[in-house]
């Protein structure tokens, strides 16, 4: 059984184990890309050495433990500025007077070697604490050698703590690691600076105590100073002393706290049963030191989190106590608690939206990509070396040049990453991906990474597929019986004229042209069905612009009796596009002037150019539009509403394809308008050489 | 051949020939040109038309969106043959956008469902006089 056991690794040694980041052995046990089994009643991960062994076959695992590389190359590499800020804010804290030239001299080699000690165990986590506790111990007769007080030598473990800290960011590093990742290296050098202020206060108190005259003044000095608040209890857990900054953090005075029986009261159930089993273990090891986070009721009715050192001094002579100093962490708590809902979110809604994620690191040009996305591809995570020329051989080939486009043009920053493209997956299958990304840029704007989630569309691109068929089909059989319909009643018309019965006719000839309004309409679904598919072309040839506008008016002159359509000016010239659809711009521009101004009379048709463009505004006196309404004109459905709410007839599509036609051609069409006064609509076109 | 068409009536009118499975689009089509003053022969099935012994009308009128055979693959075989290859063709659709398909085909021209009645016979004649 023991031997079973001492297989078993827990997350700390399994990170050592590996050389990574504990945060990373859970997040991977979690995911199950780690076996492992949960012990206790806490559910503490241990992993086998094979499991573990299994891992450094994984691709990524060389950019996790690069991680490790990276920030303790950095820590020893500016081990001289680390130093020299921590000596600055130490100067700082002790009222800004400079520090004399021996001590800075003493700092730098205390510092020195703690910054070292850090950057070496930054892995290790048990080889660190007791590196540390035996480094406080040194640390400690070297500052009572060196003349500094036991303040200035725990003040020290903070400050550098501090200045580790500084240096990361201003490198840049943490920029690049994962939220969880820069939590759980804080907590990593934040517990060895602590370790080593309480084996450095602990050593200074109790083995070199002798050298120091009212060493419980000094310890409580030092104590109150490096947190919140301090206690001194006895065996048994009744308060002997309690600082007055307890008051600030707990609400109780020393004698409220003193009236209790047992401190530990305060603390909610579930979690008095923890601190108990841990406040024995303390009573059992003399000079053993623990920390421990846990809720205290506040005399105010609520709980506040507090994080506690407790040091057993029950049998140094001067002491005689277990000294707990402890701090308010409630908000830090709060928040690291936020943080972990937060991320758990956003896990469940990726999984629940089957959208993969995926991290490029441009600058060592590396990918990690999430379970997801290695199924999108078909391929075994195991088996697939995630580089750019490797799942760019997935890319279908007509999407291929569109996504390489999309990606310089997201490294540059002129574009947003967000397309929708096709992949042959390992098992052959075409899927539709939407990938979205965003490019992360050090401070001279050069892009660091970029970081995408993809999903997979292929079902949605179906429907809106069949939905297009659907209509395209439709509208083509629409116009099957129009054909007919409008055979007919052209002879009829014409059969009725050379019969002299002239209502017939006239009659007939209205049914003509409201067969005419029937097809228009049905033209303009295809059409929308076209520019979502991206299917609308352009016969391009050279025409005289001004005749085809001639044309138009005069077709258009035919269907209103009350309006007078006039022309102003000439472009005089000829351009290259498709005649028809800039013809349909007009069209639709002419009749939307009729429908809006049915109280007026004239439309105008303004013509000008220059060497470049030719420009056509449709100007009417009609209703107008409101500026609030203005900028929607052109979007897909948009109708306008009249005075009254009166609605106006028509699928609200003119304008909306009018702008994609003159999209395709690649010209402007904007609108000036005064609501009440009537509204001018105006498109510009290149004159294009042929 | 000048023949003038002053009077409908006279025997040398131009025969053209319909193709479309629609009997709807054939019947009205057929009355308009009738109309129009053309001798008219149609077919729901565009592939008997290459399997004809008869002698060939002045013009077709191929619908390009026919179920079965499609009038692109018709008006192709035709072209390539050295006897009908001169015989004008006139490609009827419901889609604006066969430009393509009119090339590919080989077909003279085309028009667009549905259309005016004098685009249609402007047409007719431009390719048949």
């Amino acid at each position: 059984m023991s031997k079973q056991e001492s297989k078993l690794l827990n997350v700390q040694q399994s990170a050592t184990f590996l050389g990574l980041n504990p945060a990373t052995i859970r997040r991977w046990a979690k995911t199950n890309q780690l076996n492992g089994i949960k012990v206790g009643s806490r559910g503490d991960w241990r992993f086998t050495e094979e499991a573990l062994s299994q891992l450094t076959r994984k691709p990524s695992i060389r950019e996790e433990q690069r991680k490790f590389v990276k920030i303790k190359k950095l820590i020893t590499e500016n081990w001289d500025s680390i130093q020299k800020s921590a000596t600055a804010h130490h100067t700082y804290l002790i009222g800004g007077d400079p520090l004399p030239p021996e001590h800075i001299s003493k700092y730098k080699n205390l510092h020195t070697q703690m910054i070292k000690a850090i950057a070496h165990n930054l892995h290790d986590f048990e080889k660190g604490t007791t590196h540390f506790n035996i480094l406080g111990v040194e640390l400690a007769k070297e500052a009572v050698r060196d003349n500094l007080t036991i303040e200035e030598a725990v003040d020290g473990t903070i400050f550098m703590k501090q200045a580790i800290w500084k240096t990361l960011e201003k490198t840049g590093i943490l920029n690049e690691l994962s939220t969880q990742d820069v939590y759980e290296f804080s907590q990593i050098i934040g517990s060895y600076c602590d370790i080593l202020a309480s084996k450095i206060a602990f050593t200074y108190h109790n083995v070199l105590s002798e050298k120091i005259s009212a060493s419980e003044e000094r310890f409580k000095a030092l104590t109150e100073k490096s947190a919140d608040a301090i206690a001194q209890v006895d065996r048994k857990g009744k308060v002997l002393y309690a600082s007055s900054s307890t008051q600030e953090v707990l609400g109780y005075t020393q004698e409220e706290l003193k009236k209790l029986n047992n401190p530990f009261e305060l603390v909610p159930q579930n979690e008095r049963i923890i601190i108990t089993k841990i406040f024995a273990k303390i009573l059992s090891k003399p000079g053993g030191i623990e920390r421990v986070k846990y809720r205290v009721l506040h005399k105010g009715g609520h709980h506040i989190w507090v994080e506690s050192v407790m040091t057993n001094l029950l049998s140094d002579p001067n002491i005689a106590a277990v000294v707990i100093n402890y701090s308010d962490v409630t908000e830090r708590t709060q928040s690291e608690d936020a943080l972990k809902e937060s991320e758990e979110r956003l896990r469940i809604a990726l999984e629940a939206g089957q959208i993969g994620v995926w991290d490029w690191n441009i600058q060592t040009n590396t990918f990690v990509w999430s379970d997801r996305v290695y199924e999108f591809y078909g391929v075994a995570k195991e088996d697939f070396d995630v580089t750019h020329e490797n799942f760019s051989k997935y890319m279908f080939p007509d999407d291929r040049k569109r996504v390489e486009e999309a990606i310089k043009k997201a490294l540059e920053g002129s574009e947003e990453y967000d397309i929708v493209s096709r992949i042959v997956s390992l098992e052959g299958k075409i899927k539709w991906l939407s990938s979205r990304a965003v490019v992360t840029r050090d401070s001279k704007g050069n892009p660091l990474r970029m970081l995408g989630a993809t999903s997979d569309v292929t079902e949605q691109k179906k429907i809106e597929q069949d939905k297009n068929d659907f209509v395209s089909i439709a509208t083509h059989e629409l116009k099957t019986p129009v054909t007919s319909l409008k055979a007919y009643a052209e002879v009829m018309q014409k059969t009725f004229v050379r019969a002299g019965d002239t209502v017939s006719a006239r009659n007939l000839g209205k049914m003509n042209s409201q067969l005419d309004k029937l097809t228009s309409l049905i033209g303009s679904m295809l059409d929308s069905i076209k520019i979502d598919s991206d299917k609308l072309l352009m016969r391009e040839e050279l025409f005289d612009f001004d005749s085809l506008v001639e044309e138009i008016v005069e077709e258009m002159q035919r269907t209103t009796e009350k309006h007078s359509i006039s022309i102003r000016g000439k472009t005089k010239k000829s351009i290259y596009a498709d005649r028809g659809r800039v013809g349909q711009i007009l069209t639709n521009l002419l009749s939307n002037a009729i429908k809006y101004s049915p109280q007026s009379d004239s439309v105008l048709v303004q013509l000008s150019s220059n060497s470049k463009n030719i420009t056509l505004s449709v100007k009417d006196f009609g209703m107008g539009i409101s500026k609030k309404k203005q900028p929607f004109v052109f979007e897909r459905f948009y109708r306008g509403v009249g005075p009254k709410e009166i609605t106006f007839p028509g699928l609200g599509l003119g304008l909306y394809i009018s702008r994609e036609i003159v999209k395709k051609e690649g010209g402007k069409i904007w609108v000036k308008s005064i609501e009440g006064k009537g509204s001018t609509f105006s498109f510009s076109l290149p004159v294009k050489k042929q | 051949m000048k023949k003038k068409v002053s009077q409908p009536k006279v025997i040398l009118r131009k025969k053209i020939m319909i193709a479309d499975d629609d009997p709807a689009i054939v019947d009205s089509l057929t009355m308009m040109l009738e109309y129009g003053g053309y001798e008219v022969t149609s077919t729901l099935d565009g592939a008997t038309i290459l399997n004809t012994k008869s002698p060939l009308p002045d013009l077709l009128l191929l619908d390009i969106w026919m179920s079965g055979e499609d009038g692109k693959e018709i008006c192709k075989t035709l072209k390539s043959k050295k006897k009908t290859k001169h015989f004008p063709i006139i490609l009827l659709s419901a889609s604006q956008d066969i430009e393509k398909a009119v090339k590919e085909s080989g077909a003279d021209g085309y028009i667009a469902k549905p259309f005016q009645m004098n685009d249609l016979f402007a047409m007719i004649e431009k390719y048949t006089s």
